[in-house]
């Protein structure tokens, strides 16, 4: 996801998958203790190119992210901070870090970083995140509610820029008042302004995505514990990522018992990351 | 059998990962199976107490993280997230037999030790609970498994009487007596 920001050294493999900045950076400094590289041209990129993310979805995203997330992100956000005049929330002590200098600037012509394009032309703003959530949602009729949680921005930024998106006649509105739904008007218009659109198939829910993709990969220190006390702690972080996993279609009930709780532990998260790490679904 | 013990183990193994360890007394009926008193299939795991320092702690509550443990190695293994509890945590109260933990068997398994009651105190626990449940409950096939003598059941009879003394308990307890062939008990 990275590569596709425009970061050097990695194959690129979310070509059509619309990428969700900010999701992408609390997920990269929460497992920046794994991977040293990634973590230098992460902060490389952000210290370059950090001012088009967005300090409120940073904000949203951080409100409901767990602990280690949050406690990761605070030294990745005061050292991005430390080298730039940005201040991200969250940051606690900066870390050591010399830039790279090896980023380079995105192209927000990509399909992937459709979210980037809308912010700028619209700026870092609601209106941007809520296009981006209308456009990958094609024809679908969306409530208040559902857009600010698929935007990561506020209900009441969010009501104000579909009102306004819906004035400007880019979306078309239905039901009363309180329960009015959206959905985007002259699709093919609108992908004629703006460009070549990811594949909605290939764009998973990053910021519901990258926090389990991340539980995955944190589980794999378990690999030299005991059997049944691996299989108990994965059981005990099943059960906080199984309403997540339901959601997104990944798994629904529960695993198999005694020797098959491991065999189907791995049989479904090696199926889930093969499809998120390889950006087609 | 089998499966209480791959429990056991896989309690004791997950406890260890987490950095925890535990003593507890057990009794009913996986005490009995571990004891190779008795052979009927249970996977529940009774505690009575935790041993702390030597010192019998009344189970109830059971500490959460043993509990969190428990849980997950029961889903795991299919047997269910309560299959340890302290359900007799109660006998506490009015006291265990005397000379109770002396007499207790233990189990090792690492970073779970169990205190496994003797059979002349899970006489005194199974007749207890045959009388509290009724002539129809498991206690009372348990209690035939473990083929007390008539001097075990007096003994037995006189304990459960300082765990309630009315009347009502004490017929109960005489009519539990004759159906093992003792009835000059004095109550």
């Amino acid at each position: 996801m990275w590569a596709e920001l425009g970061v050097s050294g990695w194959d690129r493999h979310h070509q059509d998958s619309a990428l969700d900045l900010e999701a992408l950076i609390l997920t990269t400094a929460r497992l920046a203790n794994r991977d040293a590289r990634l973590r230098d041209e992460a902060l490389d990129w952000c210290v370059a190119h950090g001012r088009i993310a967005s300090v409120v979805r940073l904000k949203h995203l951080l409100a409901s992210a767990d602990q280690p997330t949050r406690e990761s992100f605070g030294w990745f956000a005061a050292t991005v901070n430390h080298h730039t005049h940005l201040r991200w929330p969250g940051a606690t002590s900066s870390q050591r870090f010399t830039p790279t200098g090896r980023s380079s600037a995105p192209v927000v012509t990509r399909p992937a970083l459709l979210q980037l394009r809308l912010r700028a032309l619209w700026g870092v703003s609601a209106r941007a995140e809520v296009l981006r959530v209308m456009l990958i949602e094609g024809e679908r009729l969306m409530g208040v509610s559902e857009v600010a949680a698929a935007a990561a921005y506020g209900k009441d930024a969010v009501a104000d820029a579909l009102d306004n998106l819906h004035r400007g006649g880019l979306l078309e509105a239905a039901g009363m008042r309180n329960q009015r739904m959206f959905r985007l008007r002259r699709s093919e218009q609108a992908t004629a302004l703006l460009g070549p659109l990811p594949d909605p198939r290939h764009s998973a829910p990053w910021q519901r995505v990258l926090p389990v993709m991340a539980g995955f990969l944190e589980a794999t220190d378990l690999a030299d514990t005991p059997p049944m006390a691996r299989a108990a702690e994965i059981q005990r972080r099943w059960r906080g990522w199984q309403p997540e996993l339901a959601r997104l279609g990944v798994a629904t009930g529960h695993l198999g018992t005694g020797a098959d709780f491991l065999r189907d532990y791995e049989d479904i998260t090696l199926r889930a990351l093969r499809v998120w790490g390889g950006g087609s679904t | 059998m089998l499966a209480l013990d791959q429990a056991l183990r896989a309690l004791a193994e997950t406890l260890e990962a987490r950095h925890l360890r535990y003593e507890l007394v057990a009794v009913g009926g996986s005490g009995l199976l571990l004891l190779g008193l008795i052979s009927r299939a249970t996977r529940d795991l009774d505690i009575v107490a935790v041993v702390d320092d030597g010192e019998y702690i009344k189970a109830d509550p059971l500490p959460p993280a043993l509990l969190d443990v428990a849980r997950d190695v029961g889903e795991v293994l299919g047997i269910g997230p309560e299959w340890l509890n302290a359900a007799p945590a109660a006998l506490l109260d009015f006291g265990l037999p005397d000379g109770f933990a002396q007499r207790t068997e233990i189990r090792d398994f690492g970073a779970l030790v169990l205190h496994l009651a003797s059979r002349p105190d899970q006489v005194c626990l199974k007749l207890y609970a045959a009388v509290d449940q009724g002539p129809t409950s498991k206690h009372v096939d348990d209690l035939w498994a473990l083929a007390p003598t008539a001097d075990e059941l007096r003994a037995a009879a006189t304990w459960a009487r300082t765990h309630d003394p009315s009347p009502a308990f004490r017929d109960e307890l005489r009519g539990a007596l004759r159906m093992f062939g003792v009835d000059d008990a004095e109550l």
